[in-house]
C-alpha cells in the first residue's frame, strides 16, 4: 500500500519546508531587518531567498547520492569518525535551533498575548505536542503538514491583503539598493534564515517518487521568500522603518494594527497567531525529529523510543538557562550565519564531491 | 467430539447427538425408517429454529410416507439425489459440524451404514422483518434497513448488486456463539490486499461469542483506544450497496442489524445516502455544513472558554460587555458552569437512550426545562453557556454517523480542559494533538484523513465526493478504495446527451 511505509510524498515535503521556512522569517527578519538594512531589506530577502535555493541545491544533489541515511553515507564517504563529527554538528545545531524556536515563541506568546502565564508553561505545552508528533514519525509529520498548511498561510495572506489599505507608500518608496554591505549583512541574515533546507540531507531518503525534490525546494522558498517580502512591505509601509525597529515583533504589531471587515473581532492577532502556532510547531518538531533520527542512525543498538523524550528534557533544560531572549537571539544569528550554515555547506559539499570522485553509488539513487 | 468422523453405524451417532443434547427441551430428535425396505435414519433439529412447515410438512412427510424402494448400497447418497424436496442439501462427514448445523437452524439426517449425514437448510429464525432505519433518516430514498438475520441482510444487498462479482464469503465466529458472518465484496473491485487483511484480522481471534458487529469492530479494529472509529457502520442497505461498488467491503454479522463497511475515511462518515440522491447543490451546501458543524461541536465550549477567560479582548466590547453581564450572580467559574452543563446534557441523552418512547419525550421537556430556563433562573448558570452547550449538541446531531459524531463528544471535553487551563494556547495545542492523531490513523493501510492529505497518491476524484458532491456525471472514477485497474465507474455513451 502507498501508506503505514514510513514514505513521504515530494508534495508534502514540499508543504513541510514552506511551514517551516515560514515559521521563523515571518517574525525575525521583520524584526531584525529594518535595523540593518532599512528600505533595502526586500533585496535582501529575495537574494537571501535566491542564496536558500542554491544551498537547496547542493543538499538537493548530496541527498541523492544515497538511499539509506546521512550517517551511513558520510561513513562511506570519508571514515566513522568525522562521520561522528559530522552528526554531532547537525545534533547540535538542530537541538540549538529547537532551544531558540521554543524561545522566540514563548517570548512572543508572553509578551504580546499570554501576559499572565509563565514562558515556561508556555515552552512545555509546546514541548509536549511536539513529542506527540515526533512519536508518531514522518509520515503523520507529512500529512499535518498538509493539514496545517493553508490553515497557517491563509490568515497571514488575509492580514497583508488587510494591511494594503494601511500601508503609507511613503514609507516604502523609493525601494533602491543603495549600500550593497548592508544588503549583504541583511542577505547572510535571510540565507541563515532559510537554512532548513538542510533538513534535505535527512528528510530525502523519506520522500518517495520520482519528481525532483529540487523543484520542490525551490518552489518553497520562492514562496516563502513571497510572503515574508509581503509582510517585511506591510511592516515597513504601516510602522515605518524606524517603528518596525523599535518594535520587538513587528509582525504582531501589524496584526493588531489592522482591522478586518466589519470590525467584529476587537483584538485578531490573537487569532493570527493561534494560526501561527502551527507553522511553529511543524519547525520544532522537525528539529526534534531529524535529532531522534540522528540519534537513530548512530546509536542503532542503544536507541530506544524514550530516547527522543531525552533531547525534548535536554531542550527544556536549555530554555530554562536563557533569560535574556534578545542577547540569545543576537549570538544564535551570529552562530548560526558565521558558523552554523557555512559548516552545513561545507560538509555537504565535501560529501557531494567525495561522493561523485569516488562515484560511491553504492545505494545510491539512479 | 472435535474432529471426530460421522459413524457409520447409526446407533453410534445417535448416541452422540442425544448426549449432546440431553436436557435440551428445545431439540427434537427422532429416529424413523424412510422406503419400503425400512431404511433407519435419524434426524435432529432445534426447534422453532426451524421452518416447521417445510421440515415436517414436506421433509419428513415426504420421506416416511412417499419413498419408494431405496438401494441397499449408498443409501443416504440415494436419498440426498432423489428424495430431497430441496435443492440445499449438503454432505457433513464431521460430527461437531453436526452439531453445529443443528444449532445455526439446520435439519441433520443421519442413515445406517453411511459415514456422513445430511444437512438441509431449514432455518426459520424468528425474525422482526424489515423496518425503517431509525438512526440514519433519509429524507429521500429508501426506507428499509437491516434486520438481525444475516442471510436477510445479504439479500437486502443482492437486490441492489445483481451482478455474479458480487461474493459473500462465510464464516463461523466465537467458540461458543458460532456467529455467522458474511465477508461481502465485489471481486473485481476490491484491493486483494485489503481483503486478505480483514479476513485475516476476522480470524486472528478466538472468543466465546460475538453478539453484535459492534463486538468484532473492536476486536479488529488496530487503534482500539481511539475514539474515532476505523469502521465504518450502517444500518441503511443502499448505504452498504453503494460502499461496495467503491470497492470497499461490508461485513454482515448475524444477529446484529448493524453492518461494518471498511476500510473508512474521515469523509466517509460525513456521506449520508441521500447525498446522491439530492441535486448537488444543496448537497453540496449540506456538506460543508455538517464540516463546519463538526468543528463547533469539538471547539465550541473550549473555544469559548479559551477566549472569555483569558483573553476577552478579542470581543468586541459591546459582546464581551453582554456576555460579562449575562454571567453576574453565577457562582461558579465559567469552566465549571460549561462542564456542568455539559454533562448534565450527556445525562439527559443517556436516560433518553434507556426510556420508553412516551416517557423518553415528557423527559426531554422536563430537562429542556430544568436545564434551560430554570438553571439560569437559578443563577446557576449564564444563558451564553446554554446557548454554547446546545448549539453543540446540535451540531453532532447534523453528522449521519452516530459512532463517529461520538468521538467529539469526547474531544470536546479534552479542549475543554486544555482551554480552560491555558487559554488559547491550550486550545491551539489541544486542536494540533486531536489533528496528530488523526493523520496518525489509517484504515486498512488507507490514510483516515483521505482525501485531505496524501494528496498526491489520492485520485483527484476523491475531491469530488469530500466536503462537496461533484454533480454525478462529474465523479467518472471510482475513489482510492478501489483497485488502480478497476476506475472507471461512468462513461457516457455515443449519441447521448
Amino acid at each position: 500500500m502507498f501508506s503505514e511505509n514510513g514514505k513521504i510524498s515530494g508534495r508534502q515535503m514540499n508543504r513541510l519546508l514552506i511551514l517551516d521556512l515560514f515559521a521563523v522569517s515571518c517574525m525575525v527578519l521583520p524584526r531584525l531587518l529594518p535595523d540593518i538594512c532599512g528600505r533595502q531589506g526586500f533585496f535582501a530577502v529575495a537574494a537571501g531567498a535566491g542564496a536558500a535555493i542554491l544551498s537547496a541545491l547542493l543538499y538537493t544533489k548530496t541527498a541523492r547520492c544515497y538511499t539509506d541515511n546521512f550517517f551511513a553515507f558520510a561513513r562511506r564517504q570519508t571514515a566513522a569518525v568525522p562521520a561522528v563529527i559530522f552528526a554531532l554538528f547537525f545534533m547540535i545545531k538542530f537541538l540549538l535551533s529547537a532551544v531558540f524556536v521554543l524561545k522566540m515563541f514563548s517570548e512572543i506568546i508572553n509578551r504580546t498575548f499570554l501576559t499572565e502565564m509563565h514562558e515556561k508553561v508556555i515552552a512545555a505545552l509546546m514541548i509536549l505536542t511536539a513529542l506527540y508528533s515526533v512519536s508518531k514519525g514522518i509520515e503523520t509529520r507529512g500529512r499535518l503538514g498538509e493539514l496545517l498548511f493553508w490553515a497557517v498561510l491563509i490568515p497571514i495572506i488575509v492580514v497583508v491583503i488587510l494591511s494594503a489599505a494601511q500601508i503609507v507608500p511613503d514609507r516604502i518608496f523609493p525601494m533602491t539598493a543603495d549600500d550593497a554591505g548592508e544588503i549583504f549583512d541583511g542577505t547572510l541574515l535571510t540565507a541563515a534564515v532559510f537554512s532548513v533546507f538542510e533538513f534535505l540531507l535527512f528528510s530525502m531518503p523519506y520522500v518517495r517518487g520520482s519528481r525532483p525534490v529540487f523543484h520542490f525546494c525551490a518552489w518553497a522558498a520562492a514562496a516563502a521568500a513571497a510572503l515574508t517580502i509581503f509582510i517585511y512591505v506591510a511592516c515597513i509601509g504601516v510602522l515605518s522603518v524606524e517603528g518596525a525597529g523599535a518594535e520587538h515583533w513587528p509582525t504582531v504589531i501589524l496584526m493588531q494594527v489592522i482591522r478586518f471587515p466589519g470590525y467584529f473581532l476587537s483584538r485578531q492577532d490573537g487569532l493570527m497567531l493561534a494560526f501561527w502556532m502551527g507553522s511553529v510547531f511543524i519547525l520544532l518538531s522537525g528539529y526534534i525529529f531529524y535529532t531522534d533520527e540522528l540519534t537513530k542512525q548512530l546509536f542503532p543498538k542503544k536507541y530506544f523510543k524514550g530516547t527522543m523524550i531525552l533531547w525534548l528534557i535536554l531542550v527544556y533544560g536549555l530554555f530554562w538557562l536563557i533569560q535574556d531572549y534578545g542577547r540569545f537571539e543576537a549570538v544564535y544569528w551570529r552562530l548560526m550565519t558565521f558558523a552554523g550554515m557555512p559548516v552545513s555547506l561545507l560538509i555537504s559539499a565535501w560529501l557531494l564531491i567525495s561522493c561523485k570522485f569516488k562515484r560511491g553509488k553504492e545505494g545510491g539513487r539512479a | 467430539m472435535k474432529n471426530k468422523q460421522i459413524y457409520a453405524h447409526l446407533q453410534n451417532n445417535i448416541d452422540v447427538i442425544e448426549q449432546c443434547f440431553e436436557r435440551s427441551s428445545d431439540a427434537v430428535r427422532r429416529r424413523f425408517y424412510v422406503g419400503k425396505n425400512r431404511y433407519p435414519v435419524y434426524t435432529a433439529y432445534m426447534d422453532s429454529m426451524i421452518n416447521r412447515d417445510f421440515v415436517e410438512g414436506e421433509l419428513i412427510k415426504g420421506l416416511m410416507f412417499q419413498t419408494g424402494e431405496l438401494p441397499t448400497e449408498n443409501t443416504l447418497m440415494y436419498i440426498k439425489d432423489c428424495c430431497m424436496p430441496t435443492a440445499d442439501v449438503k454432505v457433513i462427514t464431521a460430527l461437531d459440524q453436526a452439531v453445529t448445523e443443528i444449532l445455526s437452524g439446520n435439519t441433520v439426517l443421519f442413515g445406517e451404514n453411511a459415514p456422513m449425514a445430511l444437512m438441509i437448510n431449514s432455518k426459520g429464525f424468528p425474525n422482526r422483518g424489515v423496518s425503517e432505519a431509525e438512526s440514519e433518516v433519509a429524507i429521500r430514498g429508501p426506507k428499509d434497513s437491516f434486520t438481525e438475520s444475516v442471510r436477510f441482510n445479504t439479500v437486502l444487498i443482492r437486490r441492489r448488486i445483481r451482478d455474479f462479482r458480487l461474493k459473500a464469503e462465510g464464516l463461523k465466529i466465537g467458540v461458543r456463539s458460532k456467529t455467522d458472518v458474511a465477508v461481502m465484496y465485489m471481486d473485481d473491485l476490491v484491493r486483494p490486499e485489503v481483503l486478505e487483511a480483514i479476513l485475516r484480522r476476522l480470524q486472528s481471534f478466538e472468543i466465546d461469542g460475538v453478539l453484535d458487529s459492534g463486538m468484532l469492530e473492536q476486536m479488529t479494529e488496530k487503534k482500539w483506544y481511539s475514539p474515532f472509529p476505523q469502521f465504518q457502520s450502517t444500518e441503511r442497505p443502499d448505504k452498504a450497496a453503494s460502499a461496495l461498488m467503491e470497492g470497499r467491503v461490508a461485513v454482515i454479522v448475524d444477529n446484529s442489524p448493524m453492518v461494518l463497511l471498511l476500510p473508512a475515511t474521515l469523509a466517509c462518515f460525513f456521506q449520508a445516502s441521500d447525498d446522491y440522491y439530492n441535486r448537488w447543490g444543496i448537497v453540496c451546501f449540506t456538506r460543508l455544513l455538517r464540516y463546519a458543524a463538526a468543528v463547533i461541536a469539538m471547539t465550541l465550549p473550549g473555544l469559548y472558554i479559551a477566549v472569555a477567560n483569558f483573553h476577552p479582548e478579542i470581543f468586541p466590547t459591546s459582546l464581551a460587555l453582554s456576555f460579562t453581564a449575562s454571567r453576574q450572580g453565577v457562582p461558579f467559574p465559567l469552566a465549571i458552569e460549561v462542564i456542568l452543563m455539559e454533562l448534565a446534557f450527556e445525562v439527559l441523552r443517556e436516560a433518553g437512550i434507556r426510556l420508553p418512547g412516551p416517557m423518553g419525550s415528557t423527559l426531554g421537556i422536563v430537562g429542556g426545562l430544568i436545564i434551560g430556563q430554570a438553571a439560569v433562573d437559578a443563577n446557576i448558570v449564564s444563558p451564553v453557556v446554554v446557548i454554547v452547550v446546545a448549539l453543540t449538541a446540535l451540531a453532532a446531531f447534523t453528522i449521519p454517523n452516530e459512532g463517529f459524531a461520538s468521538a467529539f463528544r469526547l474531544v470536546k471535553f479534552f479542549l475543554i480542559f486544555t482551554g480552560a487551563f491555558f487559554g488559547i494556547l491550550g486550545f491551539v495545542m489541544g486542536g494540533i494533538v486531536v489533528m496528530i492523531h488523526l493523520c496518525s490513523l489509517t484504515s486498512f493501510g488507507i490514510p483516515y484523513m483521505l482525501p485531505f492529505v496524501d494528496s498526491s497518491v489520492c485520485p483527484k476524484e476523491d475531491y469530488k465526493d469530500s466536503a462537496l458532491r461533484f454533480p454525478l456525471f462529474a465523479m467518472k472514477d471510482r475513489p482510492i478504495f478501489t483497485r488502480e485497474n478497476a476506475r472507471v465507474r461512468l462513461k457516457r455513451k455515443k449519441g447521448g446527451q
